[in-house]
């Protein structure tokens, strides 16, 4: 649909910027219905996706927290936010000891800042903290 | 050529690029050996840090990390039975019967002997036949360009999944993702919906990061499988050369396989690793031992996976066409220098192919004198809790993609097609086809297009010429005749 806002194509070419993008929505269209043909022929179990344990939801909604806030933690924060979002990952996965959480976050925090800081020049980003 | 080549290994011993290939190797070593990251995936992870380094440094220890790590997924495959790289999970089936028996050390000397002989089979007929094949690309006009292309996507995204039409809808994804930004043809800006951010499009170092590693994240999350931990020994006893003597002819025959599966579009050193014991098992004297402890069941698909990553480089350098992640990487890492990929860059930038060609044994090599000292750091880096490991992972994800361009928005865009991966992968389409059909989106574009402005916008282009007629049938025929079959196959059970 956004294509079609978008302009025709010049004089020298006859099918435009967005003659390729509505190509490929076409494709991913007769996809789609071979999809859905694919679904009500093939057995059930072809379609179904299996899973040997129950996943582990805390974890992945716990992980999948810290990569919404780690934007907002990064821009406020700039470098300080990399212990959070280490420990942050650490916890959501299962990890309960104080003492390793926050060593290994303090750790690999020093390890980016001399690596990427340090060994690579990229100019260290210190969020609220640089203004 | 001579010349060049002389020129590629001057340039790959120069301390720098010994140093970078030196980091590429532990690197890895490190990313080969933990269970979810793929070669891929460590290759993606170090992608932002090569901004800064030349061209041929930063291709040089993408292929240092692209070798240790195709090697070192066997080390966890030997000792604790989890593959460390999907091209490993073959490796488990006589591997690990190997150290039960305790001849673990054995097995690992195996697999790193046969991951030397087959890299340095592969980077031989790399040398032989990248530079034919890149005359005949340069005879192809851009019909020919696009049948290739659509013909590398049809093979990736038929050999990747359960289902082809998943993997084809992904890897169309892929191509839709690539068209955001201006059109080069026109200037005119498509899918932007105003924002400035996205005037160049996605970062192709976003967005190969974040399908590749943040999508793994959170699928690993989410698995609540525990982490196998190592907790026995190893024998310090390696094979000697009476044991490894007999074994030299199927590592030279699985070396030329895996070489040439490398070369063949979608294939990869998973396909290549499979087929490599299967016709071990075929060749061999003693086929009741595979399963059981042979060390042929070792040899030949280690040798066939560090065979094929040379093999990956073939359609890479000669067409400009990336057949696998790994390449795609390689490409990507081009692209982030504005060096133009195919065969326009053995006359541009040779230092950067001859240099990759050099550096490809360098790796070898220190892949070969690296492999034996990093046994016992890999084997507590393999038993790492999953909580520190996906930690990192993520840490190097948000500081990576930021350091390229000090852009939250880039972090944005990784973390978006990370959660864009992981649902895909959770429904089983194909993150990988997803990430081929990026890279080699603005390539089949742009193809497609100038074969319409050749022939005044007519489509007979595709078929008139032979080459891209053969090319374009293959895809369809690669597409479609699963499909066939599973439709034949779901009437006629009704």
């Amino acid at each position: 649909m956004a294509a079609d806002n978008l302009p025709p194509g010049a004089l020298f070419e006859q099918v435009g910027t967005a003659f390729f993008p509505k190509l490929l929505a076409g494709f991913l269209a007769v996809l789609s219905v071979l999809l859905m043909a694919s679904a009500r022929l093939l057995p059930a179990e072809a379609n179904e996706v299996i899973e040997d344990e129950p996943p582990d939801r805390q974890a992945f909604y716990g992980t999948l927290a810290v990569i919404l806030l780690a934007i907002p933690a990064w821009s406020v924060l700039g470098l300080f936010a990399t212990p959070l979002i280490m420990a942050g990952t650490m916890v959501a996965n299962g990890a309960r000891r104080p003492a390793q959480i926050v060593a290994v976050s303090l750790a690999a925090t020093v390890v980016v800042y001399l690596v990427f800081f340090r060994l690579f020049t990229v100019p260290v980003p210190l969020g609220l903290f640089g203004r | 050529m001579w010349d060049n080549l002389a020129l590629g290994i001057q340039e790959a011993l120069t301390w720098q690029s010994l140093g970078l290939m030196l980091l590429g190797t532990v690197w890895g070593f490190i990313g080969g050996a933990l269970p979810g990251i793929q070669a891929s995936t460590a290759m993606a992870l170090v992608l932002p840090l090569t901004w800064g380094m030349p061209p041929a440094g930063a291709l040089m220890m993408l292929a240092a990390v692209y070798v240790a790590a195709e090697y070192s997924g066997s080390v966890p495959a030997i000792l604790i039975k989890t593959p460390g790289t999907s091209a490993a999970v073959v490796t488990t089936f006589d591997g690990y019967a190997l150290q039960l028996q305790g001849k673990g050390g054995k097995a690992l000397s195996v697999s790193l002997y046969g991951g030397f002989i087959g890299g340095i089979i592969g980077n031989v007929m790399l040398i032989a036949l990248v530079l034919p094949l890149s005359r005949v690309a340069l005879s192809f006009g851009p019909a020919e360009y696009f049948a290739f292309a659509c013909l590398g996507l049809a093979l990736v995204s038929s050999l990747g999944g359960k289902s082809v039409i998943k993997g084809l809808a992904s890897a169309t994804f892929g191509v839709m993702a690539a068209t955001v930004g201006i059109d080069p043809f026109t200037g005119t800006a498509r899918f932007t919906f105003g924002s400035q951010d996205l005037t160049n499009g996605f970062e192709a170092t976003a967005v190969l990061v974040g399908l590749l590693a943040v999508g793994e994240v959170l699928v690993q999350a989410r698995d609540a499988t525990p982490v196998q931990r190592f907790t026995g020994t190893v024998s310090r006893a390696l094979v000697t050369w009476r044991e490894f003597r007999p074994l030299l002819p199927i590592t030279l025959l699985t070396g030329v396989l895996g070489m040439v599966i490398g070369v063949l579009p979608g294939a990869g050193t998973t396909v290549a690793s499979l087929l490599a014991y299967s016709e071990a098992r075929r060749w061999s004297k003693h086929p009741e031992l595979f399963g059981k402890g042979s060390l042929e069941g070792v040899a030949a698909p280690e040798t066939a996976n560090n065979a094929c990553v040379p093999g990956a480089m073939v359609p890479l350098l000669a067409f400009g066409i990336p057949g696998s992640n790994s390449a795609a990487i390689m490409i990507a890492a081009l692209m982030l220098h504005g060096v133009t990929p195919g065969p326009m860059l053995f006359e541009k930038d040779p230092q950067v192919v001859y240099g990759l060609f050099a550096g490809l044994f360098v790796a070898t090599f220190m892949m070969l004198a690296m492999g034996r000292l990093c046994i016992k750091p890999l084997l507590k880096i393999v038993s790492v809790d999953k909580s520190i490991l996906l930690g990192a992972v993520l840490t190097l994800v948000v500081v990576g993609t930021y350091s390229h361009q000090q852009s939250l928005f880039e972090v944005g865009t990784a973390l978006g097609f990370g959660v864009a991966g992981y649902v895909m992968s959770r429904y089983d389409f194909s993150p990988a086809a997803c990430v081929l059909g990026f890279v080699l989106g603005p390539i089949i574009e742009s193809a497609f297009r100038r074969a319409l402005i050749l022939s005044d916008g007519s489509l007979m282009v595709f078929v008139t010429s032979p080459v891209a007629a053969v090319l374009l049938l293959v895809a369809v025929l690669t597409f479609s005749l699963p499909l066939v079959r599973a439709a034949y196959g779901a009437l006629s059970r009704r």
